[in-house]
């Protein structure tokens, strides 16, 4: 199927500068879709009306258009929209073009789409923080320099390389490239590296590493990758962005974390390294609730706090309720004798009732079934002998998956 | 004709990276000018404008940076370096597209290089901190950032398809790019228009009168960097008039407000010689950050006052503080001869000090008119209109004087 480049923004306010980067993309031998995302005058000459972009809100087209409140117009486009563009069988890259409301539809959008697939943004905010709108993502931001705001010489020529940079990436793809070694992923903070760096130390040099540390971004771009297909396998030792995402830390992950691998059967050795911890800021932005918890100050912009066996038996029901879900080959792995740097004996954190929690919450949830093994290790985490054997639990996995 | 993108890199560390960019572009049809702003070690690949070529360039020998190892340093010299270097090969027709890829240091030091190269040439920076605050690598540029997403430390399947994307990217802006794209030469000439919130309706009757007219306008925000994104047009020969409306960051630069203009504001055009149209618009007003919501500090409460919003409160200067900002508008012009020319509307010079605004106050237009009078250089041609000035008549008069005005100058040439 030949891949178009869908142009989206919104076509009330923006219709010429649209428009012209159409016509830039035909020039240079692309083909434009043009997609309205207004949700005060929607444009019917646009090549996917808005209207047809509202109607893959899951509420339909009334929850997105008609709305008196912009705010909630834009989240609800937003939405739309990223519906919209995974329904897209040819999508070749993605260009947009906006100020703050447009730059919101569509780099959430462009989020939802795997790595790889060209995403170009033009914004007049794309001299500031971007990190919300490109997130863990490949988004190319242009910067709009004035507003867009008519064509002029700047406007046309911004508009005009942004096209152009999209109908290069289109039309000059890559053969697929057989991979010389296997990519593999693996998660880490500091208080797991001895265990990671153990096992790539076994994994390399037949495999390449992509490490990425557990800061709920980190999560974030370890999921998007393996979802963007560019993992073969997976060492998901450190599930710590869980504690933070249910007891109210800094480092959170998503309600998806886990989810690439529930779509991506890749083979999978997970464990639940950090979740001892929750984390927060410099000492004084703890919130009051949390006043009498175990803390230890890790450095000056950094606290951590003890997580208590309540809070880790719900991390454990969080965790095996997804594992359960996952098709491909799945090993978890249960370091007995404790899960952080931090929480051995004699260690700040040490606190077998929390851990025991946190394991019997994942035994009890744990169902059966042939593509995953619960393997429970009287080690810590941090014991070369776990990476061994979490080393061994990957290769026997690595026959069974399907790539 | 073949177009040739050029690569800038530390090609002491980010060799293997280079080599694989360098070889994507060659397969999709382009040449390729590598040129290595290193200063560490040797090139890990082969290079067309070498790290010591580049040092030559930026004053210094290569090797007297590398036994002096004040890293700040050596950074300036070779980003001078690249600097000339690139803009050479692009008045020769050597280059139409620049790619840059880097961690830190590297995307700080080729953003460096980048904010010096005219608008309109195409710049990418394939860069591990592209989600995240790029302000000061974009500035007021047309920078394209694309995040590498992992490291930038050897390649790997991940950083293949980031580079491959970028490739493309690069390729293709160059293959459309002209060289003429970023100088003056233009179907239609361009006026720069500087706007405030409380201006805006005068700005919209401005742009149909100049277009109108056969011009294109270009508006500005004039709180700050969109002045200085201006001036940067002017001295890039962008524009062929300016249509200065909005000076609320000259009132804030003298008064500690929010917009405050940078030293060089107002000064550029004049020194280019270039038509303009100056209006004190907007400067009835302060721009002041507040701590708490609709509040009035101490300095303020006998001031006639408003609120922008609840956060940011516009007091009306007094007859001193007016003066001040009169002097400061006054010393900036100073070196303007006739290709100046101030207008002021009598009835208010934003919406705010308009008959029925919040800073209507006709005893402090009357202040403000005297300290024009008395504070202006003589030599600047004053035009005065009996309007407001987002009214119809002002803005067409001013319209007619600043196109009169270019009109004249280009029969002159």
């Amino acid at each position: 199927m030949a891949k178009r480049i869908y142009v989206i923004g919104t076509c009330d306010t923006k219709g010429d500068e649209l428009r012209y980067a159409c016509d830039c993309l035909r020039r240079a031998g692309a083909k434009p879709v043009l997609v309205d995302v207004s949700t005060a005058a929607p444009d019917e000459d646009a090549d996917v009306t808005a209207a047809t972009v509202a109607g893959h809100h899951p509420d339909g087209r009334d929850a997105v258009l008609g709305l008196g409140d912009r705010g909630r117009a834009v989240s609800a486009m937003a939405e739309a929209l990223k519906r919209y563009l995974l329904t897209r069988k040819d999508v070749g890259a993605v260009l947009g073009l906006g100020g703050s409301g447009n730059t919101a539809i569509v780099t959430e959008a462009m989020r939802a789409l795997p790595v790889g697939v060209p995403k170009i943004m033009v914004s007049t905010l794309a001299s500031g923080n971007v990190a919300d709108f490109v997130g863990p993502t490949d988004i190319m931001m242009l910067h709009a320099v004035t507003d867009i705001a008519g064509l002029n010489a700047i406007s046309r020529t911004v508009i005009g390389n942004a096209a152009h940079a999209a109908a290069g990436m289109v039309q000059h793809r890559v053969p697929k490239a057989r991979k010389a070694k296997a990519a593999i992923g693996y998660t880490m903070f500091g208080v797991t590296t001895t265990c990671v760096n153990e096992i790539r130390r076994r994994m390399e040099p037949a495999a390449e590493s992509f490490v990425f540390h557990a800061t709920g971004t980190g999560g974030q771009s370890f999921d998007k990758l393996a979802d963007s297909g560019f993992l073969d396998g997976a060492f998901d030792i450190t599930t710590t962005e869980v504690a933070d995402y249910l007891v109210g830390g800094v480092l959170p992950c998503t309600a998806d974390r886990f989810g690439a691998f529930i779509r991506h059967p890749i083979p999978y050795v997970g464990s639940v390294g950090a979740c001892d911890m929750v984390n927060f800021g410099p000492r004084s932005t703890v919130p009051a609730r949390f006043a009498g918890r175990k803390f230890h100050v890790h450095n000056a912009h950094v606290t951590l706090m003890r997580t208590t066996p309540e809070e880790n038996a719900r991390i454990g029901v969080f965790i095996v309720e997804r594992l359960n879900r996952m098709s491909g080959p799945v090993r978890f792995m249960l370091p007995l004798k404790g899960v952080s740097g931090i929480d051995a004996a004699g260690e700040p954190f040490h606190d077998p009732d929390a851990d025991a929690a946190l394991f019997d919450a994942i035994r009890k949830g744990w169902q059966p079934a042939r593509n995953r093994k619960l393997i429970e290790l009287d080690l810590h985490i941090n014991d070369p002998a776990f990476a061994a054997a979490a080393v061994a639990a990957y290769k026997s996995t690595e026959k069974l998956g399907r790539r | 004709m073949s177009k040739r993108v050029a690569i800038l890199a530390t090609l002491d560390t980010k060799g293997a990276e280079v080599d694989y960019l360098r070889g994507e572009i060659r397969r999709i049809g382009g040449e390729v000018l590598v040129i290595d702003f290193g200063v560490v070690g040797a090139a890990a690949t082969s290079t067309d404008v070498s790290a010591s070529e580049v040092a030559k360039a930026g004053g210094k020998a290569l090797d007297e940076i590398r036994k002096n190892p004040n890293r700040a340093d050596a950074s300036a010299v070779m980003m001078r370096g690249a600097t000339e270097i690139i803009r050479k090969a692009m008045a020769e027709d050597r280059i139409h597209s620049l790619i840059s890829l880097g961690g830190t240091q590297g995307t700080n030091n080729a953003a460096h290089v980048m904010q010096d190269l005219p608008y309109g040439f195409p710049k990418l920076i394939v860069s591990t901190l592209a989600s995240g605050n790029v302000a000061p690598y974009v500035g007021i540029k047309d920078i394209a950032m694309m995040p590498s997403v992992g490291d930038i430390l050897g390649l790997n399947p991940l950083l293949r398809r980031i580079l491959t994307n970028a490739a493309g990217a690069a390729y293709g802006m160059a293959l459309a790019y002209r060289p003429g794209d970023t100088a003056a030469a233009r179907q239609k000439p361009m006026i720069a228009i500087t706007n405030l919130g409380v201006l805006t309706q005068g700005t919209m009757r401005a742009i149909k009168l100049f277009e109108a007219k056969g011009y294109e306008t270009i508006v500005f925000h004039a709180v700050g960097n969109g002045g200085k994104a201006m001036e940067q047009m002017i001295r890039e020969g962008l524009l062929a008039g300016v249509f200065d409306y909005g000076l609320g960051d000259i009132a804030d630069a003298v008064h500690g407000g929010l917009r405050a203009a940078d030293a060089d504001r107002l000064t550029v055009a004049a020194a280019h010689r270039l038509p303009q149209v100056v209006v004190p618009g907007g400067i009835d007003h302060l721009g002041i950050q507040l701590d708490a919501p609709n509040t009035v500090p101490e300095k303020y409460r006998t001031h006639l006052y408003g609120y922008h919003n609840p956060m940011i409160l516009v007091p009306r200067p007094k007859s001193d503080e007016m003066r001040a900002i009169v002097a400061e508008i006054a010393k900036r012009l100073a070196g303007a001869g006739d290709e100046t020319v101030l207008m002021m509307p009598l009835r208010g010079v934003s919406s705010y000090s308009a008959k029925g605004g919040a800073l209507y106050d006709e005893k402090a237009d009357a202040e403000l008119l005297d300290a024009i009078h008395s504070l202006l250089p003589p030599a600047i041609k004053r035009i005065e209109v009996d309007a407001g000035a987002e009214d119809e008549a002002f803005v067409a008069a001013a319209v007619t004087q600043l196109t009169g005005m270019i009109a004249q100058r280009r029969n002159a040439a």
